[in-house]
C-alpha cells in the first residue's frame, strides 16, 4: 500500500466525523431558530466544557492504552470537596490548589494501583468509581452543598471577557496546552509509543512504568480542574452530578477516532466528538425533543457514527 | 516475546492461582473474624437462618446478573447494557401484566425482549466489526430510552391479586423448608442453583459451549479452525440477554412494580462478581460457579458490613476496593508463571 | 511413465495490487508424497501465492485445480475443507486450553450438540500416535515450549487428512534436535501422500527436504526443477538474479579494550555463573541451542533481566542496571530477535521508531514534560540514517508496518546506532530476511564493528555465526560450555559444544 492511499484514508477519517458535527450543526441552525444565536452558542459553548475537559483527560489515557471509568464520579467527590473548602474557607486559590491536589491525587492512586499492581486499569477504575461514588454519598448524605461565593463564581463561570464565557477560555487555553505536550514533546511521543507498543518501548529505554502513571496524574489533575469549572456552572456540587460522564467522555474521544487499543489518535478529534456530542444535547433541548428520545437518538448516534468510520476505514484494509 | 524465554514450573502457577483465589475468600474471613472481635454477638446474627436466607435473597439477583455478564466476557466481549436491559424487560413484564393479569404470559415475553436485545447486541457487534463496549454504549442509551417512553418515566405497579401473589411467592418471597430444620431456603436460590446447573452443562458439555471458550480464547485461530466466530457471539450476546431477563423476573416479582431503571447500574456490579470470581477479564477462561462465588463474597461483604451498622454508602467504597485487591491478588500470582 | 495426477496445481495465476504486479503468469504444482520448495528473495511473491492458494486472496487471472478439478477457493474456511492447511510461523494454538483441545479444535466428536469428551481425548491420543509425537493430551498448551506447540499444530493440520500442508519457516524457531522431530514427522506425512509445501531460506534444509524446488522472482516464476538438479550456487544466483558474495570476507581489524566485561552472571536458573568479556572492534558470535539462555543473557546485560548473582563492568568500573534506560545511557545498544514485539512500534512512522531511544537528544528546551522536541533535528537525522543504511520506505512519516522485514530490520539497527553505542548486541539479526538483505546487514555488521563498537550476535545459523564472528562463544543449558577463534572453527565443533559433549557424532551440515 502506498503512502498516498494511508494519506486518503487518514483524511477521510477526519473528514467523516467533522461532517457529521457540521451536518448536525446545519441541521439544527435550520430545525430551529434558537440554535443559531450568539447566546445560546455561548450556552452550548458553556455546555460542553465538562465533557471537552474531561476528554482532554480521557484522551490521554486512552492513547496510552488505558482507559478510565471513574472520571463522572472523581468530578461529583472533587467537586464535593472544593465546594466544602470554599464554604469553610472562602479562599477561591484554596479551593483551586484542594481541587487541582486532590485530582492529581487520585490520579497517582489509579496510576500506581494500574502500573505497580498489575491490575487492568478497566478494574481500577472501576473499583475507584464505586468507592468514589460512595464517599460522596456519604459524605454529603446526599445533600446538595450550594456554591455562594460570587467571586468564584465570576471567575469561573460568569465573566465574559471579550464577550466569550471565561470557562470556554479556560477550555481553549487547556486544549491548546495539551495539543502542544502531545505533539511535540518527548512525554507525548513517548505515550504514542508506549500505546503503540509498551514492550518495544521499554527496550527502547522509555521509562513505560513512570510515563503511565504520570499520564493519570495529569489526568486526574486536569479533572479536577473539570471539576472546579463545573460547580461555578451548576452552582453546587452534589453526588448526583456527572452521571454517566465517564461514558460520554469515552464515546467522545471514540467517535472523534481515537482507538481504544492505544497509541493511534489526537486531541484534535477529540474535539469534534465532544462538538458531536454537545451540538447534539443542545440542538436536541431546543427542538423540545423528549429525554427519552435524546437517550435513543444519543446511543444511536454513537453506533452510527462508529459504523460509518469503520466503513469508510474497511476499505482495503 | 522471545522462543528462548520459556515457561517453567507449571504446577506453581495452577497453586499460585488457589492461593489467589483463595486470598479473597481468606480476607473476608479475616474480615468476619474481625467483626466477632468487635461484636460479641455478631456471629450468632449472622449465621442465624434468617439471616442467611436474607444474605442468598440478597446475593440472587446479582448472581444471576453475573451469570449473563460471565458469558459475554467468556466469550472475550463486554456487555454494558445489561442493566437496562434487564429493566426493560421489567416494565415490558409489569405492563403486559397489569394489561392482560397474566404472569404466565409475561415471562415469556420478557425472556424474548432480553434475547432480542442481546441478538442486536451481538449482531452490530460483529457484523458492524464494532468493540462491543462501544457498541452496548450505545443500547445501552437507546434501551434507556425505550424504557423510560415506554412507562412516561412512571414505575408500573403490579395489582395485588391472587395470581400476581402467585406470582410473587414463586419467584422471590417463597421458601422451601427443609424437612427437620428450621433452615429455609428463597425460590430465588433455587432458581440460581437451577440456571447454575443449566449453565455449567452447556459450558462444559455442548458443543457451543466448547466454541465459547475457543472464542475466547482467541478469535483468530477459532476461525481458522472452522469455528463460526460470528455465530457464536451473537448467541452468547442473545443468551445473557435472556438470562438478565430472569433477573427483571425476580427482581419484578419482588418489587411488585416495573421501574424503567430500576436495574441500572446492575451490570457493573455484575463485572465485580465475576471478576472476583475469578474468570479472566480477557475471556477464554473462567467458570459460571466461579460468578457465584464472586456474587456470594460480595454479598457476604454487604450483609456484614450492613450488620455492623456501617454507613450503606461505604459499602460502595468497600466493594471497589475489593474488587481491586482481588485482580490484583489474580494478576499478582499469575504473573509468576508468565514469560 | 504416466505423471500422478498433482493434488493441487496454480495455472497462469496473476496477481496485481495498486501500484505493484504482485504475480505475473507463475505455475506451481505439488504432487502426492513430495515436498515441493518454494524460494524466492522477500517480495517476490512466495506470501502472495500462498495467500491464493488458501483462499485469503483471489487470483487476477488463472486457474486452481484440486486433484485435477478446477476448483474456486472463496475463503480460508474453504481451503481449508478441500484440504489445503496453512501452519504459518505465528501459531494459532488457543493458550486456554489442552492439546487434545486444540489438536481436535473445530472438529469435536459428539452427537447433536453435545460433546463426547472421552472420545475427544482418545482421538486426540491417536492422532498424536500416529505421528510418533509424545505429548501429554491434557497438557496445557500455556505450558509447552515453541517446538511442541508446531508439533500440536501440525497434528491438528494432519487430523484433517490434508491433501497439501503448507509451512512457512517452520525451523526458525527451532533448535537442531527438534528440527530431526519434525522433519521425521514431515517424512510420515509424505509416506502418506501428503503433499508439503515448504518455504524457508535455510539452504542445508532445503537441500535435505526438498524432492523439487521452485524459484519465484520479483513475482515470475523462474525455474522449477528437481533439487538434485540444482546447487546451492545456481539456486541463489537463480534467487536473487545477481551476483552476491556468499559469504563476507573476513577483515582483519584492530581490536581494542574490553567494554563491557561480565563475571558470573546468574539469572533464575536460565543462566548459570556467565563470564563474558566484549572488546571494542570485536564480534562474538553467541552460539547455542534454544533454551540455552542466549537471550537471556543479553537481556541481563541490557538491564531488561535482573540477575540474582554476578556483576557487571564497564570500562573496568562495576555498574548496576535497573532497567534498560540505565543500560542505554551507558551506551549499550540492544537489537532483540522479535522486531515486531519488541523491536518496533508498528503504527509509529519510520521517523518515530528511528529516534524513539534517543529522544532526549532532541529535547530542544528542557521544559516540564521531559520538553520539547525539535523537529528539523529529527528529520535530518532520519535522512541521514535513511541513507545510510539505504531503507526504503516512501518517506519517513510512513508506518513502519508497512515495510518489508529487511527494511524494519535496518530501522531497528537506525534507531540505535543513531545513537553511537558503545556496544551493540544483536539477537537473530537476518531472521525472516531474504538472502540479498542478509549479506547487506553482514556487511553493515562488520563495518560497525570496525569502527570500535563493541558486537555481540546471538544467530542460530551456523554459517553466519562462522562468517561473521571474530570469536565465538557457546552456551548450553545456561552456562558457556566453549569459546573459540572464528578463524578455523568447524560447525561440528561448534556444534558439539551447543550440545555439552564433545564426542558428538558427525552432523550433516
Amino acid at each position: 500500500m502506498t503512502a498516498n492511499r494511508m494519506n486518503e484514508r487518514r483524511i477521510s477519517n477526519e473528514y467523516g466525523i467533522l461532517g457529521a458535527v457540521v451536518a448536525l450543526f446545519i441541521f439544527f441552525s435550520l430545525a430551529s431558530p434558537f440554535f443559531f444565536d450568539a447566546n445560546n452558542l455561548v450556552n452550548l459553548g458553556r455546555q460542553t466544557v465538562l465533557l471537552g475537559v474531561t476528554a482532554f483527560a480521557m484522551t490521554f489515557i486512552i492513547l496510552s492504552g488505558e482507559i478510565d471509568l471513574s472520571v463522572g464520579s472523581v468530578v461529583s467527590l472533587i467537586s464535593i470537596i472544593v465546594a466544602m473548602t470554599l464554604r469553610d474557607t472562602g479562599s477561591i486559590i484554596g479551593a483551586l490548589a484542594v481541587g487541582l491536589g486532590a485530582g492529581a491525587l487520585i490520579g497517582v492512586i489509579n496510576g500506581l494501583v494500574t502500573v505497580k499492581g498489575h491490575v487492568p486499569s478497566f478494574i481500577t477504575t472501576l473499583g475507584i468509581f464505586s468507592a468514589a461514588r460512595g464517599i460522596s454519598l456519604a459524605v454529603t448524605n446526599s445533600v446538595a452543598i450550594p456554591i455562594l461565593n460570587e467571586d468564584y463564581l465570576l471567575v469561573f463561570q460568569d465573566a465574559r471577557p471579550l464577550g466569550i464565557a471565561v470557562s470556554v477560555i479556560y477550555a481553549v487555553v487547556l486544549f491548546a496546552a495539551l495539543h502542544f505536550v502531545l505533539t511535540r514533546t518527548r512525554f507525548g511521543t513517548s505515550i504514542y509509543a508506549i500505546g503503540g507498543n509498551a514492550m518495544a518501548a521499554r527496550l527502547s529505554g522509555i521509562p513505560v512504568d513512570r510515563i503511565k502513571i504520570l499520564v493519570f496524574v495529569l489526568a486526574g489533575t486536569i479533572i479536577g480542574f473539570a471539576a472546579i469549572l463545573q460547580i461555578a456552572r451548576i452552582g453546587s456540587a452534589s453526588p448526583e452530578v456527572a452521571r454517566n460522564l465517564e461514558l460520554d467522555a469515552i464515546a467522545a474521544v471514540v467517535l472523534g477516532g481515537t482507538s481504544l487499543t492505544g497509541g493511534r489518535g489526537s486531541l484534535v478529534r477529540t474535539i469534534f466528538g465532544v462538538l458531536l456530542i454537545g451540538i447534539l444535547n443542545n440542538g436536541m433541548n431546543l427542538l423540545n425533543i423528549d429525554s427519552y428520545f435524546q437517550f435513543i437518538i444519543k446511543g444511536a448516534i454513537i453506533i452510527l457514527a462508529v459504523l460509518i468510520d469503520r466503513w469508510s476505514r474497511g476499505r482495503g484494509a | 516475546m522471545t522462543t528462548e524465554t520459556l515457561a517453567t514450573a507449571p504446577r506453581r502457577a495452577l497453586d499460585l492461582r488457589i492461593i489467589g483465589q483463595f486470598g479473597v475468600i481468606a480476607a473476608v474471613l479475616v474480615l468476619i473474624g474481625l467483626f466477632a472481635l468487635i461484636r460479641p454477638d455478631f456471629l450468632s446474627i449472622f449465621f442465624n437462618p434468617n439471616n442467611l436466607a436474607n444474605i442468598g435473597r440478597q446475593t440472587t439477583l446479582l448472581a444471576i446478573m453475573g451469570f449473563a455478564m460471565t458469558l459475554v466476557i467468556l466469550s472475550g466481549e463486554i456487555d454494558i447494557s445489561l442493566g437496562a436491559i434487564a429493566s426493560m424487560c421489567g416494565v415490558v413484564m409489569a405492563l403486559i401484566i397489569v394489561n392482560t393479569g397474566s404472569w404466565l404470559l409475561a415471562i415469556p415475553v420478557g425472556i424474548a425482549i432480553g434475547a432480542a436485545l442481546g441478538f442486536v447486541n451481538g449482531f452490530i457487534t460483529v457484523r458492524g466489526g464494532i468493540p462491543s463496549f462501544i457498541v452496548t454504549l450505545g443500547t445501552l442509551n437507546v434501551v434507556q430510552g425505550l424504557a423510560l417512553a415506554l412507562t412516561n418515566a412512571s414505575t408500573i405497579t403490579l395489582p395485588a391479586n391472587p395470581s400476581i401473589n402467585q406470582f410473587r411467592d414463586l419467584f422471590a418471597r417463597g421458601v422451601v423448608t427443609i424437612p427437620a430444620t428450621e433452615i429455609q431456603i428463597p425460590h430465588p436460590v433455587i432458581i440460581v442453583v437451577l440456571l447454575l446447573i443449566a449453565l455449567t452443562a452447556l459450558l462444559t458439555r455442548t458443543r457451543f459451549g466448547l466454541n465459547i471458550y475457543a472464542v475466547g480464547g482467541g478469535a483468530a485461530s477459532a476461525r481458522l479452525a472452522g469455528i463460526a466466530v460470528g455465530r457464536v457471539k451473537i448467541a452468547v450476546f442473545t443468551l445473557s440477554g435472556a438470562v438478565a431477563a430472569l433477573a427483571a423476573v425476580v427482581y419484578t416479582a419482588r418489587l411488585g412494580n416495573g421501574q424503567p431503571l430500576g436495574m441500572i447500574g446492575y451490570e457493573l456490579d455484575a463485572i465485580a462478581a465475576v471478576v472476583i470470581g475469578g474468570t479472566s477479564f480477557t475471556g477464554g477462561r473462567g467458570a459460571v460457579w466461579r460468578t457465584v462465588l464472586g456474587a456470594l463474597l460480595i454479598g457476604v461483604l454487604n450483609n456484614a458490613l450492613t450488620l455492623m451498622n456501617v454507613n450503606f454508602n461505604l459499602q460502595l467504597v468497600v466493594r471497589g476496593v475489593v474488587i481491586v485487591v482481588a485482580v490484583m491478588l489474580d494478576a499478582w500470582t499469575r504473573r509468576g508463571t508468565k514469560n | 511413465m504416466s505423471q500422478p495426477v498433482p493434488l493441487v496445481r496454480l495455472d497462469h495465476i496473476s496477481k496485481a495490487f495498486p501500484g505493484v504486479r504482485a504475480l505475473d503468469d507463475v505455475s506451481f504444482d505439488v504432487l502426492p508424497g513430495e515436498v515441493h520448495v518454494l524460494m524466492g528473495e522477500n517480495g517476490a511473491g512466495k506470501s502472495t501465492l500462498m495467500k491464493i492458494l488458501s483462499g485469503a486472496y483471489q487470483p487476477d487471472s488463472g486457474a486452481i485445480q484440486i486433484d485435477g478439478y478446477a476448483v474456486r477457493l472463496s475463503d480460508p474456511l474453504d481451503a481449508n475443507r478441500r484440504g489445503i492447511v496453512m501452519i504459518y510461523q505465528e501459531l494459532t494454538l488457543l493458550d486456554n486450553l489442552d492439546v487434545g483441545r486444540n489438536v481436535m479444535l473445530g472438529q469435536e466428536p459428539g452427537r447433536g450438540g453435545g460433546v463426547d469428551w472421552r472420545a475427544l481425548y482418545a482421538d486426540a491420543e491417536r492422532i498424536l500416535r500416529d505421528l510418533d509425537l509424545t505429548l501429554d493430551v491434557r497438557a496445557p498448551v500455556a505450558e509447552l515450549n515453541m517446538a511442541e506447540r508446531q508439533m500440536v499444530e501440525i497434528a491438528r493440520a494432519a487430523r484433517r487428512d490434508p491433501r497439501v500442508i503448507v509451512m512457512d519457516e517452520p525451523t526458525s524457531s527451532l533448535t537442531q534436535s527438534e528440527e530431526e522431530t519434525l522433519f521425521a514427522l514431515i517424512a510420515r506425512l509424505k509416506g502418506r501422500g501428503v503433499g508439503i509445501i515448504y518455504i524457508s531460506h535455510r539452504m542445508d534444509e532445503v537441500f535435505r527436504l526438498a524432492d523439487r524446488i521452485t524459484v519465484l522472482r520479483d513475482g515470475k516464476h523462474v525455474t522449477t526443477l528437481p533439487a538434485s538438479e540444482l546447487t546451492r550456487a545456481e539456486l541463489i544466483a537463480l534467487m536473487v538474479g545477481r551476483e552476491v558474495e556468499s559469504s563476507v570476507p573476513r577483515g582483519v581489524g584492530a581490536i581494542g579494550q574490553i567494554v563491557l566485561a561480565a563475571r558470573g552472571l546468574s539469572a533464575g536458573g536460565r543462566v548459570r555463573d556467565v563470564d563474558l568479556d566484549l572488546r571494542a572492534g570485536e564480534i562474538v558470535g553467541l552460539a547455542g541451542l534454544i533454551g540455552a539462555g542466549r537471550t537471556e543473557v543479553a537481556e541481563v546485560l541490557f538491564g531488561a533481566r535482573s540477575t540474582d548473582m554476578g556483576e557487571l563492568r564497564i570500562d573496568g568500573q562495576p555498574v548496576v542496571f535497573q532497567s534498560p534506560y540505565d543500560a542505554i545511557q551507558r551506551g549499550i545498544a540492544y537489537v532483540p530477535d522479535d522486531r515486531k514485539g519488541q523491536g518496533l512500534v508498528l503504527m509509529q512512522s519510520v521517523q518515530t521508531n528511528v529516534t524513539l531511544a534517543a529522544l532526549e537528544r532532541f529535547v530542544r528546551t528542557p521544559l516540564l514534560m521531559g520538553g520539547v522536541l525539535n523537529g528539523r533535528a529529527i528529520r535530518e537525522l532520519v535522512e541521514v540514517w535513511t541513507a545510510r543504511l539505504n531503507i526504503r520506505a516512501a518517506s519517513p512519516k510512513v508506518n513502519v508496518e508497512l515495510l518489508s522485514g529487511g527494511n524494519q530490520q535496518k530501522v531497528v539497527l537506525a534507531k540505535w546506532l543513531s545513537r553511537n553505542p558503545r556496544v551493540l548486541i544483536l539477537n537473530e539479526p537476518t531472521r525472516g530476511i531474504d538472502v540479498g538483505a542478509k549479506a547487506e546487514v553482514h556487511a553493515l555488521i562488520r563495518d560497525i564493528a570496525s569502527q570500535g563498537v563493541a558486537v555481540l550476535m546471538i544467530s542460530s545459523e551456523l554459517p553466519e555465526v562462522l562468517s561473521v564472528s571474530d570469536r565465538i562463544v557457546v552456551m548450553a543449558a545456561g552456562r558457556i560450555t566453549g569459546e573459540m577463534p572464528a578463524r578455523g572453527a568447524t560447525e561440528r565443533a561448534v556444534l558439539a559444544l551447543a550440545f555439552g559433549d564433545t564426542n558428538m557424532t558427525e552432523r550433516v551440515s
